[in-house]
């Protein structure tokens, strides 16, 4: 193992604030994870008239009800991480530098990498830790039904993904920082920017830039074919990623109970496009009972459970994307932070002289 | 030569703090850093464990150059800084657990040589001690040991007795000579100068980013001063003839007679000094001691700081302030209370 994440695990775990935290934590997701519970419940109380009756009208609630808490335990978990893992990294490296050791590990045997390296693993196992610690919680949708253990794995692994490139960028930034305060000020602000300024990029995309009438969508036998159009800015975005691995953008109105992704879906819907494959089962009057073709966040197209089968999307999943954007971001964000901490440095030339660290 | 340093220049920005300096490090030697603050004594420690590259000029540390290989340098080099980084709620031997760790210490040799380690810098009994615990000399001591960690050939020791009390210094001294009387070679900086003299083998002189002398403590003094006092005891009633061969003496001033010796200054270094003894044997003296009184550390550093003073005026000062923020971003080092060098 790598010993400074052995140390650090070490030093963390040792004192009560950690099995504190972890138990806050749990606490947490299962108060999240009870409450989403009655809302759904309620909610589906008001959409069917007789819920606890037997029959479909309860299966598609149970199912609905599994959906929403799955959704809200996940947005719940990534909301976490973000706010939890800046906090962490921010500080292990200028942390180093505040108590006088980063030089002492500089001239070992360890590479300024297997640092970096160490760091980002001792802040991730924490977080790891959290996450394994709520993953029986994510059991009680599946078995409330509407949610697969894919849908599980995908959200949880792009909740995990998200975690990793966060924990990097804050790396980087306390690498570049000379105080506590500094680092984990810029480290909230990197995080920050990076998904409200995503969400601000899909607005504007998705609002300003919005074509007139791009004369894209086209009937076939009375179905509109819906082209959508690409919208690049939901594949930076970790939340999107993380939305649209766990869960079909076309079902989030549809349920008996609003999804809480349910913001989110007139983008995904108009970037996601469809195109009816089998035109002989199509209901019309089940796009015309949901709102038709009308356009808005959180208003698209919206096709029901029943023709949605028979609806394939014209374009491929958004998390493989951001996937490889955060994969991206994460590795240049390690080597850049690895290349602050490096000595000894080669002369500085020209343009390419690096602004420097300053330590206290 | 363990360390070879051949016109190696550095600058921080628009202050050099090495200019052209070529320092030569013999296996075996102790060798002592003086100078004045902002000379470049940390700057010259840090290029040669590899912590910082230089501008210019030839560095090899046994051999390798620490701008190609730094990790190959760190496994030969030892290094204790000036301050002592510690990491909360850790014993001792964690501490040095740890550190043997990142020098690829195997698992199951760690707790061997942390125990050695231990025993040799006499901490065993606070083996379980947390770090912050423990004395400044006691931190020292452990800080040592953390140095020795990885078996290294050469140890670079900067300002390792500053702030310790009388006692701790004594201790820490004796180790030192140890650690060297086990074939270790080792480089130190100090500015308690009563420290280096007697421990050291060698001295370098570092002024203004330049090594301005350099060698055997003796020939050192030679350098700077130009010439050593020296005592003469006579055997037998030769004082006389003594006195005739010194007076007729180029290199000989100062004379001073007594009743059995002769005080006088020589200028020049060892030959001269084996050179006129061989004189005076010749001449029939009966030569009963010859020894030098060369000037103290204390009294060449003052010398050198005096010089710099009068020739260079504010270059010190510019240095002074202006290292420590431009050195610290590349390896974190923090000016001491005289300033980083």
């Amino acid at each position: 193992m790598n010993p400074v994440a052995r140390r650090e695990l070490q030093e963390r775990f040792r004192t009560i604030r950690s099995p504190l935290v972890l138990s806050v934590w749990v606490l947490a997701a299962g108060v999240v994870t009870f409450l989403a519970f009655v809302v759904a419940s309620n909610s589906a109380s008001n959409q069917l008239d007789n819920v606890s009756a037997t029959g479909l009208g309860s299966v598609a609630a149970a199912s609905s009800i599994g959906r929403f808490v799955l959704h809200s335990l996940l947005l719940g978990m990534i909301v976490a991480i973000l706010f939890v893992v800046p906090g962490q990294a921010a500080v292990a490296v200028v942390g180093e530098r505040e108590r006088q050791t980063l030089q002492l590990l500089q001239v070992s045997q360890l590479s300024a990498g297997r640092i970096i390296i160490g760091k980002l693993w001792s802040a991730l196992a924490y977080i790891s830790l959290l996450l394994i610690a709520t993953t029986p919680l994510l059991v009680i949708p599946v078995l409330l039904g509407g949610v697969t253990i894919g849908n599980v794995l995908a959200g949880l692994g792009m909740v995990a993904v998200t975690a990793v490139m966060v924990g990097a960028v804050s790396l980087w930034v306390s690498a570049r920082s000379s105080s506590m305060q500094g680092a984990v000020l810029g480290a909230y602000v990197w995080t920050v920017a990076i998904v409200v300024g995503a969400m601000g990029l899909l607005i504007a995309e998705f609002f300003l830039l919005e074509p007139d009438d791009t004369g894209s969508a086209r009937i076939v036998a009375g179905m509109e074919r819906d082209e959508g159009r690409e919208l690049y800015s939901t594949w930076i975005n970790p939340i999107i990623g993380m939305v649209d691995a766990s869960a079909d953008a076309t079902d989030f109105r549809t349920q008996i109970v609003t999804s809480p992704y349910r913001v989110l879906q007139g983008p995904l819907v108009t970037r996601q496009g469809f195109n009816p494959s089998d035109l002989s089962r199509l209901e019309i009057r089940d796009f015309d009972q949901f709102g038709g073709f009308e356009r808005g966040f959180g208003a698209a197209p919206v096709i029901t459970s029943q023709t949605r089968a028979n609806v394939e999307p014209i374009r491929g999943a958004i998390w493989p994307r951001t996937l490889l954007f955060q994969a991206g971001l994460t590795l240049l964000a390690l080597w850049s932070a690895q290349r602050i901490i490096q000595v000894p440095r080669a002369p500085s030339r020209g343009l390419f002289r690096r602004r420097r660290a300053h330590a206290s | 030569m363990i360390v070879e340093f051949d016109s190696v220049r550095k600058s921080y920005g628009k202050v050099d703090a090495l200019k052209d300096a070529s320092l030569r490090v013999p296996q075996g030697a102790i060798m002592g850093l003086i100078g004045p603050n902002g000379a470049g004594k940390t700057t010259s420690m840090l290029i040669i464990t590899a912590l910082l590259g230089r501008d210019g000029g030839r560095v090899r540390i046994g051999g390798i150059d620490p701008q190609r290989d730094p990790l190959a340098v760190r496994r030969h080099v030892g290094y204790m800084p000036d301050f002592f980084g510690v990491y909360e709620g850790l014993r001792a031997t964690e501490y040095l657990e740890f550190f043997a760790a990142t020098q690829k210490i195997r698992p199951v040799a760690r707790p061997a040589v942390v125990a050695d380690l231990l025993a040799l810098v006499d901490l065993q009994d606070k083996a379980d001690a947390d770090v912050n615990t423990l004395s400044r000399g006691m931190k020292q001591r452990l800080s040592l040991a953390r140095a020795l960690i990885h078996d290294p050939e050469l140890l670079v020791l900067d300002e390792p007795a500053s702030g310790l009390d009388p006692r701790a210094r004594v201790q820490l001294r004796e180790l030192i000579s140890e650690l060297n009387r086990m074939g270790r070679t080792i480089i130190i900086s100090s500015h308690i100068l009563s420290e280096l003299e007697g421990l050291c083998s060698h001295l370098a002189v570092v002024d203004h980013g330049q090594i301005r002398a350099m060698g055997d403590i003796d020939e050192v003094r030679s350098t700077m001063f130009g010439r050593q006092r020296v005592k003469l005891r006579v055997v037998g009633d030769a004082i006389q003839a003594a006195e005739s061969v010194l007076r007729g003496h180029d290199s000989v001033a100062e004379l001073e007679v007594f009743r059995d010796s002769i005080g006088f200054a020589l200028h020049g270094g060892e030959q001269e000094s084996a050179a006129l003894v061989a004189e005076l044997v010749g001449a029939g003296v009966g030569v009963g001691e010859w020894r030098l009184d060369g000037a103290g550390l204390e009294e060449l550093f003052l010398e050198l700081t005096e010089d710099m003073a009068v020739t260079s005026n504010g270059a010190a000062e510019v240095a002074n302030s202006a290292l420590p923020a431009e050195v610290a971003p590349d390896v974190n080092v923090e000016p001491t209370e005289e300033g980083a060098e």
